[in-house]
């Protein structure tokens, strides 16, 4: 009778862990279904100067309420268990980056469809237009997009527009976790950086771009640095370590296909990257470089073969780019402070709610950044190794004194010193502080939703692509010849996806912002010379949104510049709907006058 | 140092590895052939492409994890497809489709590799 009782408890113990794994993944699956469904009722009508946060409905925040506290579970068990975690983290992706794509009747940001414009115009060629933009010159992005967009028949790249930040934030976890790993040797800290890295990534530079593909070989190339062809040496100067028996080497013997094999995937990483983007090999060659003279990597020259490889495309490939931009490359050189205000200015400014958003993102980077140092200081004596940990931190703040980077070089550091700050982090937060462990990361991550919500998609009244705006672009198609003159009043537009060589588009860079009366408008058509195809001027809802939230000009800004175009007599409205407006240019009725 | 993320380094998992290896660019190749919907033609493709060559060829020259094999081995074919592309740009012959065939009859080889070792027994040198 005892017996039976003992070996009913003992199944009962059995099965409760299952029963337990069981109701976490249910949450997980609950969450993901709650979340989707809730996404599917909202408005993209109520994105408003916050962004996407204000159409969110209240389902939304239940249901990642639900994913964390599925999380926290998983992470509290003992041992935690891999596949509910998988779950869990992917359910956390999908429904953060889900949610525009799911809300929204476009894919967002205009940029992504600029980019796919030139991924089509390669897949169709299969040649570059370095002349035309400076992305060209680091095609490689665009090459493998198009090579494969061609060979599987697949009509425009505008296809992998929405879905694309999900799947390439998906695919930045298994590196990172890799990463973690080596780094941490914690199973629960390694979850927790994953966890963390989609709430910490506000940068949005995972749309469709060769910058969100930069990142993933970045992740690749150093799990490799540091993973099999990694070492931990204690001393920092290893001649001082001579005739010491004190380094604790983890060296393990790797026959020479492995090292081949090894050292070929290097070489492929190394090769993509220095075609494909401008400062993803540079943040790669330093960290290799710094990873190597602070004993974390076996690989002693392979930093220069990095080197050698950038710099040669820089100098070949690239040519068409620096060798008339050889300032704004080297310029910035040694300005550590007038880069910095060149990042902040460009961001700090505009309306106010477009200001604070910035602040918040402001916020976030020096929360995790703070984090990153509490970690330096309370992983001294745990085994993690930090050494590495700092190096990934560090190394993308050596940019500061180079480059501005058109005032991007702030949002390059934060993404790319995020893997290193976020392993230190996890070791601030799994520390014992006297409180529950659970309660200390439940609470910071209910702060970073918001913070994340708001940071990433701030801006979503402008990065939002309306139906109408497309459909006015396409009507641009039908009503302008080929070759005609196309202007827009700010440079935030969603043009040239069809085809990036059918007009002479003005302005021809993406940072002119001289359209703001009537006469700039006129003066930047005219100084283009007479085209006798013509002149068009386009206005969105999108390029008006720009200028409000991020130059804070009044919302009479933009009918009042339309007013003033049709009332000067040079311009005739040619088409309108609920988001576009063309205007011909007349320049016979200007000279006239 | 242990393996903290999951890993399994049997002959089973070199067979599993493997037969994706032989499955994926075979699929590919049907869905091209098949002309079936350009979407998931194209999916199917990039699927394919993404997993081969270098996640199988990982397991075998290497004898990682299933896990590392794929983490890796993703990034490492995303950056031999974008390599490819910009080869081709380069040398001005521009050959979409006999470039992925190439990719996928090479990921297909190496699976086959594999698959040969796993049968005869070598698996077991993975540690």
């Amino acid at each position: 009778m005892t017996g039976g009782i003992a070996v009913r408890w003992a199944r009962k113990a059995n099965r409760r862990p299952l029963a337990e794994g069981t109701l976490r993944c249910s949450l997980a699956l609950l969450a993901l279904g709650g979340g989707l469904l809730s996404l599917h009722g909202a408005h993209e009508s109520a994105i408003g100067p916050y962004g996407l946060i204000q159409a969110l409905p209240v389902g939304y925040f239940a249901a990642l309420a639900l994913a964390l506290l599925s999380f926290l579970l998983t992470w509290a068990s003992s041992p935690p268990k891999w596949h509910e975690f998988v779950l869990e983290v992917l359910v956390l992706v999908v429904l953060l980056q889900g949610a525009p794509a799911i809300i929204e009747s476009e894919p967002r940001f205009p940029t992504a469809w600029l980019l796919a414009g030139f991924t089509d115009y390669v897949s169709r060629t299969g040649h570059v237009l370095p002349l035309l933009d400076a992305r060209f010159s680091w095609p490689s992005f665009f090459a493998g997009v198009g090579l494969l967009e061609r060979a599987s028949g697949l009509r425009s790249s505008v296809a992998l527009l929405r879905w694309w930040p999900l799947a390439i934030n998906v695919l930045y976890l298994p590196p990172l976790g890799l990463i973690s790993q080596r780094i941490l040797r914690d199973a629960k800290q390694t979850m927790l950086v994953l966890w963390l890295f989609p709430l910490a990534n506000w940068v949005g530079q995972d749309y469709f771009s060769p910058q969100s593909v930069g990142l993933l070989l970045y992740l690749v190339l150093i799990a490799i640095v540091i993973g099999p062809f990694g070492r931990q040496r204690r001393r920092l100067l290893p001649w001082r370590g001579i005739g010491v028996s004190t380094e604790r080497e983890e060296v393990k013997t790797m026959r020479w296909p492995e090292v081949a094999t090894l050292l070929g995937a290097l070489v492929v990483l190394d090769l993509a990257m220095a075609t494909g983007h401008q400062l993803t090999p540079i943040f790669a060659v330093v960290a290799v470089c710094l990873l190597s003279t602070f004993g974390r990597t076996r690989l002693k020259a392979f930093a220069g073969v990095m080197f050698l490889l950038t710099a040669g495309w820089i100098c070949y490939g690239a040519f068409p780019f620096w060798s008339g931009h050889i300032a704004a490359i080297f310029g910035g050189l040694g300005k550590v402070r007038s880069n910095v205000t060149a990042d902040l200015s460009t961001r700090l400014r505009g309306s106010k709610a477009h200001y604070e958003v910035v602040n918040v993102r402001v916020a976030q980077s020096f929360l995790t950044w703070a984090l990153g140092v509490g970690g330096i200081i309370f992983g001294q004596r745990v085994r993690a190794d930090v050494r590495t940990a700092l190096v990934l931190m560090v190394t993308p703040f050596l940019l500061l004194p180079a480059q501005s980077y058109g005032g991007e070089a702030g949002l390059r550091i934060y993404l790319f010193s995020l893997p290193g700050a976020l392993c230190l982090a996890s070791l601030v937060l799994t520390r014992d502080w006297g409180l529950e462990r659970r309660v200390v990361l439940g609470i910071f991550t209910i702060l970073l939703v918001p913070l994340f919500l708001i940071s990433r998609w701030g801006n979503e009244l402008t990065e939002l692509v309306r139906p109408a705006e497309i459909s006015g672009v396409q009507a641009l198609d039908r009503i302008a010849p080929a070759g005609a003159t196309v202007a827009t009043i700010t440079p935030e537009i969603t043009w040239r996806f069809t085809d990036i060589l059918r007009y002479n588009y003005q302005p021809d860079h993406p940072d002119d912002f001289a359209f703001r009366t009537v006469a700039a408008v006129v003066r930047i058509l005219s100084e283009n010379g007479r085209n006798q195809r013509g002149a068009y001027v386009i206005v969105t809802t999108e390029e008006l949104s720009f200028g409000e939230q991020t130059y804070g000009l009044p919302r009479s800004w933009g009918p009042s510049v339309e007013r003033l175009m049709i009332r000067s007599g040079t311009f005739r409205l040619v088409f309108a709907n609920a988001a576009t407006r063309i205007y011909q240019f007349n320049e016979s009725e200007r000279a006239r006058k | 140092m242990p393996r903290l993320l999951p890993s399994s380094t049997d002959r089973r998992a070199d067979r599993i590895l493997a037969v994706a290896g032989l499955i994926l660019p075979g699929g590919a190749a049907l869905a091209v052939g098949l002309g079936v919907p350009i979407t998931a033609r194209f999916i199917i493709l990039v699927i394919a492409t993404l997993y081969g060559p270098a996640t199988p060829a990982f397991r075998l020259a290497c004898q990682m994890p299933w896990f590392e094999c794929l983490a890796l081995g993703i990034g490492i074919d995303a950056a031999l497809v974008m390599a490819t592309g910009q080869g081709m740009v380069m040398l001005g012959r521009w050959a979409p489709g006999e470039a992925v065939a190439c990719l996928l009859l090479s990921s297909i080889l190496v699976a086959v590799a594999l698959f040969h070792r796993s049968v005869n027994g070598l698996g077991d040198e993975c540690s």
